[in-house]
């Protein structure tokens, strides 16, 4: 939970000086961490 | 974002995310280790065919089996972020897989540098150095300038500039800048368009970056600033006077003068 956090986190923040939204590969790990709390959630 | 959805229904508990995660560190690290082979063992010129040019492909910069470098590093820091709390003392995490988080720490490193290519393009691209102010990137990325001119830190300053807006330090490329004196910067230039001036700093010649990969020749300045400044007539007037009295030109300093259109010439003068 706290390691998605901190990607995320990362992410938005190095988002500042590069586009990294707009490179499938970056975004696509981006988006996969993202659904790590909600696994935690589930069980 | 289909992953977010797949990635929530493939994995059924916590236990299955930390080992996703795991996997997903070694990848990473497995990914630096590639990136940092490729900056160290950097040939150049680049290898000119099969995987060794794919892997070797553009290599001053780790890339690892992505497109660009900007990929490896944006993959590197997400991967690194996600781990990093396993990775600290108590996250509970084998030594060995913090050795791994170590290397990706150092992959993402790596696409911050230039590799051993450039450096010997920039080695290159030292030997023959113009007049005026070189810029050229460092090891590490940074741009540094020499000056060989009084006026050298007001083209360093400018070429500087040039160097990190337009990267003129990537690939370890020398941007070699010349500045022009004052009074001729200051006039008009009617061909540029109405009220437009000279620019003060121009640019020479990129070495060792893209323009010499497409075969662009270096343009350098004269050796000797003063006989740059000397135009045609000056130039003759100065030949014709050296052969005339069997001297040397006068120095530098000294005044030229031109002959009169009317009345015996220079040559004649000297023959009676």
């Amino acid at each position: 939970m706290v390691g998605s956090i901190a990607a995320v986190t990362g992410f938005l923040v190095g988002g500042l000086s590069e586009y990294s939204f707009g490179d499938s590969e970056v975004v696509m790990l981006a988006w996969t961490i993202m659904a790590l709390p909600s696994v935690v959630a589930k069980g | 974002m289909a992953a977010l959805y797949v990635t929530a229904d493939a994995l059924e508990d916590a236990a299955d995310g930390d080992r996703f995660v795991s996997w997903l560190g070694l990848a990473a690290a497995g990914a630096a280790l590639a990136s940092l082979v490729q900056v160290l063992a950097c040939p150049s010129p680049e290898p000119a065919r099969g995987l060794a040019r794919w892997f070797f492909h553009r290599c001053d910069r780790a890339r690892a089996f992505f497109s660009i470098y900007m990929t490896l590093a944006g993959v590197l820091s997400i991967a690194l972020l996600a781990t990093a709390a396993a990775a600290l003392p108590g996250g509970g995490l084998a030594p060995e897989v913090g050795s791994a988080w170590l290397i990706t720490l150092a992959g993402l490193v790596a696409t911050y540098t230039r590799g051993r290519g450039s450096a010997s393009r920039r080695a290159r691209s030292r030997s023959s150095p113009p007049s005026g102010a070189a810029v050229s990137s460092s090891w590490w990325g940074w741009c540094s300038c020499s000056g060989r001119r009084p006026s050298a830190p007001t083209s360093c300053g400018i070429a500087f500039a040039t160097c990190s807006i337009r990267g003129v330090g990537h690939r370890g490329a020398a941007l070699h800048v010349a500045e022009r004196p004052r009074h001729v910067a200051g006039a008009a230039a009617p061909r540029l368009g109405p009220r437009r001036r000279q620019a003060r700093v121009l640019t020479l010649r990129l070495a060792g970056g893209v323009q010499e990969a497409h075969g662009a020749r270096a343009q350098h300045a004269a050796p000797d600033p003063g006989r740059a400044r000397d135009s045609r007539p000056r130039r003759l007037a100065r030949r014709s006077g050296s052969r005339s009295t069997g001297r040397p030109s006068p120095s530098s300093g000294g005044s030229i003068r031109a002959p009169r259109a009317s009345g015996p010439s220079w040559s004649g003068a000297s023959r009676r």
